[in-house]
């Protein structure tokens, strides 16, 4: 069916520029020694993304001045594979030792490391890298049949869509509450309080920040993430007195294979679309970012699941979908970057630094007179991501390995990677505190069975739920919009008043037949 | 010397002598001792690694421009520059940062006054004074303000602009209030007397750029480098320049007005309403004056003479030279100007004591907001 339509495609005179010069860019991308820069820039990327601390976006920040005097062709080469291969290293991380190596990453290891703890590490990181490899491309093919259609793209979605989005991922958090949905409607509910400290988006007023500086800007979410997951399964750890992570002392009693985990992804290829349209559409949108994709998604995920109460106990959907947003999130990314020089996130930011000291100014210039090159960009991206999950499924089993590895051997080297994750996330030894602090809440949270998911979930949503919300409300009272008659409204919409339905109604389902 | 007896030990002859010699040999290595004292701030700082703290995130403009400016000041310091990006609160968590390193040289950054300047004007507490916190290294580039509409906008220059501000508010987009860009509009259309309303809360520069092009808001303003790309791409089309004179060659601003100037639509309106031109006139100028204060690179207060001599100076050796400025005119599209330590803090100084007559408009314009 996708050949089919590729030919047909082809086919339309508005398509054949884009093929010509896509064939044209494959072509510079696949020659040598061109090859050589995607890789070469892959590997690094996948190195600093390991490393914690350093990001794929450090190395991209690193890369715009040492090549101010290259030639754009090998620009555009090391750019694709920064911006593709960064995303997935940091998902090894999350589902290995609860350590997200970055904001993307963070979702994947709410059933990622529970996954590790059963001894499927293999299963996870397999499902990973396939939905990571399969996510980016669905990315690369809607942007490829988005280029002639670019701006109109980005213009259908405005502050009423990204208001319905956020409330709609928020609703989801009553589905996936495990245990009391009471107890996750009170942790979404502090998630969203949490958002609020800092400024006020639109009044630029001081919120819950009491005059201390580094609460001015909020409190940021990777050290909340890496205390409330990575220290308190530390803490959990150490008091429970399990052996190691898996609960497993030998190679052979580690269950799972890479291959169960790439079936995982066909045999829910329903959920992998869902999902990676979900992130290509958040991709397109600027400044949402892929944290919002990956919690947009598994919140989707867990809703649409007949049995959402197993998320975050180890279910295989829930690496899936963040995975495939958040790599599908990157050609969507691209569509604001290119069309508009809008960035959608900080590694677009850069790269469009990049573009620009270079004189490949984004736009219509861009998209005809350089379109070669625009696939250059593009076709790099996507040999990074198949580079970094093929070489992310051939170290798989050593990886898995490190799951079997003695508690007071891998506890303390976690713990430092925690610590070393948080102060260089941006230099703050308040950073370091806060995931202590986390840390110790997280530890009681998860003993007295009070779920963390909604907690997060509702922090990384709640200022653009808030933002969204003011902005909306204030264009409706001027009259520059009707929230009646948009229709991605009104489809999530009704979305949303299905996620607050359909608990009740399996209650009152389940109550029913025990009754009978 | 004089003894207590009033007889002196060395006589008025010998005494004048004394203080000659002293006077000239001090005149000898006080000359020497400038280039000496600069010479020994620079060795201090040779071999060294400086942080260089850029107060936004990866890949705007201030990143941008750090890391075009990094490799050549690096040259002329004989130190290694490392960028920091120390991003929130709209760049005060990294002006604070900066405001309390230790003033040993080792620690820069690089700072928009205008926005830390308003933020004090509109009442937010603990923020750093670009004037009176930080030592003035000099600056960087100017930025300038241009109300822009969508391509598809039946404003289509500002005479369009002014006669329908007269049958309804026109609706401007921003981002927090109490920036540059709110401050640009509160005062513009108080100066203009234009009847308007704000959508505030925008994510950025370019979410409100978006919803000007949906139509969602009649207009926006923000510094024309910031939204070059979509200017030069055709989806928005400038129709307000805050300034005197043309602020770049781009053929966007071909036969669009000017705020100041004796052609300008500030003492056109004012000349149409019956108000003072004089005052108008002042008014315009400090308003153009705070939007385009620019970027200034800064050290903590407290720097040692030497030390500030040595990175001043080589900084402005840095922004002169020619394959800096080639550079720094790909990434900017209005025209370079620079400013030594002196001028930038003159110019600061001037602006910080004029826009106190602003305060009462942007009060108000607060007050409306946070309704």
């Amino acid at each position: 069916m996708i050949i089919g339509l590729v030919i047909i495609l082809i086919k339309q005179k508005t398509f054949q520029p884009v093929f010509l010069a896509s064939w044209e860019g494959l072509k510079l991308v696949f020659c040598w020694p061109n090859i050589l820069y995607p890789i070469v820039a892959t590997l690094l990327t996948m190195i600093f993304a390991l490393l914690p601390g350093l990001s794929g976006a450090t190395l991209m920040a690193l890369a715009v001045s040492l090549t101010l005097s290259w030639e754009p062709l090998y620009v555009l080469l090391i750019f694709g594979a920064f911006v593709g291969g960064s995303t997935f290293m940091g998902s090894v991380t999350a589902i290995l030792f609860n350590i997200p190596g970055s904001g993307p990453s963070a979702a994947t290891l709410l059933d990622g490391y529970p996954l590790a703890q059963k001894g499927e590490a293999k299963t996870a990181i397999g499902c990973s890298a396939a939905a990571s490899a399969m996510g980016s491309s669905f990315g690369v093919f809607v942007l490829i049949l988005l280029i002639p259609f670019m701006s109109q793209a980005i213009l259908i979605f405005s502050s009423p869509e990204f208001l319905m989005l956020t409330l709609w991922g928020l609703t989801t958090i009553a589905a996936i509450s495990t245990g009391s949905i009471l107890k996750g409607l009170i942790m979404g509910g502090l998630g969203f309080l949490i958002s609020f400290i800092g400024q006020d988006p639109r009044t630029a007023e001081a919120r819950y920040s009491f005059g201390i500086t580094y609460l001015a800007d909020g409190l940021s979410m990777i050290p909340i993430l890496l205390g409330l997951f990575s220290i308190s399964e530390i803490i959990a750890l150490s008091v429970s007195g399990q052996e190691t992570i898996s609960g497993k002392t030998r190679v052979e009693e580690l269950t799972g294979s890479v291959w169960k985990g790439v079936q995982a992804v066909f045999e829910n290829f329903n959920l992998f679309i869902r999902s990676s349209i979900i992130g290509t559409i958040i991709g397109i949108i600027p400044g949402v970012g892929g944290t919002v994709a990956s919690f947009v998604a598994y919140a989707q995920a867990a809703q649409t699941a007949k049995e959402p109460k197993h998320f975050g106990q180890g279910d295989i959907r829930g690496v899936l979908a963040p995975e495939a947003a958040h790599d599908a999130k990157d050609g969507g990314s691209l569509v604001p970057t290119l069309a508009f020089g809008i960035p959608g996130n900080e590694g677009t930011a850069i790269l469009l630094a990049a573009l620009l000291l270079h004189g490949l100014a984004p736009g219509k210039e861009l998209l005809t007179n350089n379109l070669t090159l625009v696939f250059v960009l593009v076709w790099s991206l996507f040999f990074s991501n198949w580079i970094t999950s093929i070489l992310g499924v051939l170290v798989v089993s050593p990886l898995a390995r490190l799951t079997l590895v003695r508690t007071q051997i891998i506890s303390p080297i976690i713990l430092v990677l925690t610590i070393i994750g948080a102060f260089t996330y941006k230099q703050r030894i308040e950073d370091v505190l806060l995931v202590f602090i986390c840390g110790i809440v997280g530890y009681y949270l998860k003993k007295h069975a009070w779920p963390r998911i909604p907690f997060i979930i509702a922090l990384v949503l709640g200022n653009l739920f808030e933002t969204n919300f003011h902005i909306s409300l204030k264009l409706n009272e001027l009259g520059r919009i009707n929230f009646w008659t948009r229709p991605i409204v009104i489809v999530l919409l009704i979305l949303i008043i299905i996620n607050l339905a359909l608990p009740i109604l399996q209650s009152r389902q389940k109550a029913r037949k025990a009754n009978d | 010397m004089v003894n207590n007896k009033l007889n002196p030990i060395f006589s008025r002859r010998e005494l004048l002598q004394i203080a000659l010699t002293t006077l000239g040999f001090s005149l000898i290595t006080g000359c020497q001792n400038k280039e000496a004292i600069k010479e020994e701030g620079c060795n201090n700082l040779a071999g060294k690694q400086i942080r260089w703290i850029i107060p936004h995130a990866v890949g705007g403009g201030y990143d941008t421009e750090s890391r075009v400016l990094k490799p050549f000041y690096e040259k002329h310091l004989g130190a290694e520059i490392f960028l920091d990006n120390v991003a929130g609160a709209a760049g005060v968590i990294g002006a604070k940062t900066i405001a309390t390193a230790k003033a040993d040289g080792l620690t820069l950054g690089i700072l928009g006054a205008s926005g830390l300047m308003l933020s004090a004007l509109t009442g937010q507490i603990n923020i750093p004074n670009p004037i009176t916190d930080f030592s003035i290294l000099g600056r960087v580039s100017r930025s300038w303000q241009v109300w822009v509409v969508s391509k598809d906008s039946p404003l289509k220059t500002f005479a369009d602009l002014l006669a329908e501000a007269k049958k309804r508010p026109i609706i401007f987009g921003a981002n927090e209030v109490g920036n540059t860009s709110f401050t640009t509009i509160t005062i513009g259309c108080e100066l203009l007397s234009i009847n308007f309303d704000i959508v505030a809360g925008f994510a950025g520069t370019r979410n409100a750029s978006l919803a000007a092009m949906r139509g969602e808001v009649d207009c926006v303003s923000f510094n024309f480098d910031s939204i070059f790309e979509l200017i030069n791409s055709g989806e928005l089309r400038p129709i307000l320049q805050f300034s005197n004179k043309r602020i770049s060659e781009h053929p966007s601003l071909e036969g669009v007005r000017l705020l100041g100037g004796s052609e300008g639509v500030a003492l056109e309106q004012a000349k149409n309403l019956g108000k003072d031109l004089d005052e108008t006139n002042k008014l315009t100028q400090i308003l153009i004056d705070l939007i385009s204060v620019g970027r200034i690179v800064v050290a903590p207060l407290g720097l040692n003479q030497s030390l500030f001599d040595c990175l001043s100076k080589n900084l402005y050796k840095t922004l002169s030279s020619a394959d800096y400025q080639a550079l720094a005119k790909k990434d900017s599209k209005t025209s370079i100007d620079i400013a030594n330590s002196a001028e930038a803090k003159a110019n600061l100084e001037k602006v910080a004591k004029e826009i106190l007559v602003f305060v009462p408009t942007i009060k108000k314009a607060l007050e409306k907001v946070r309704e």
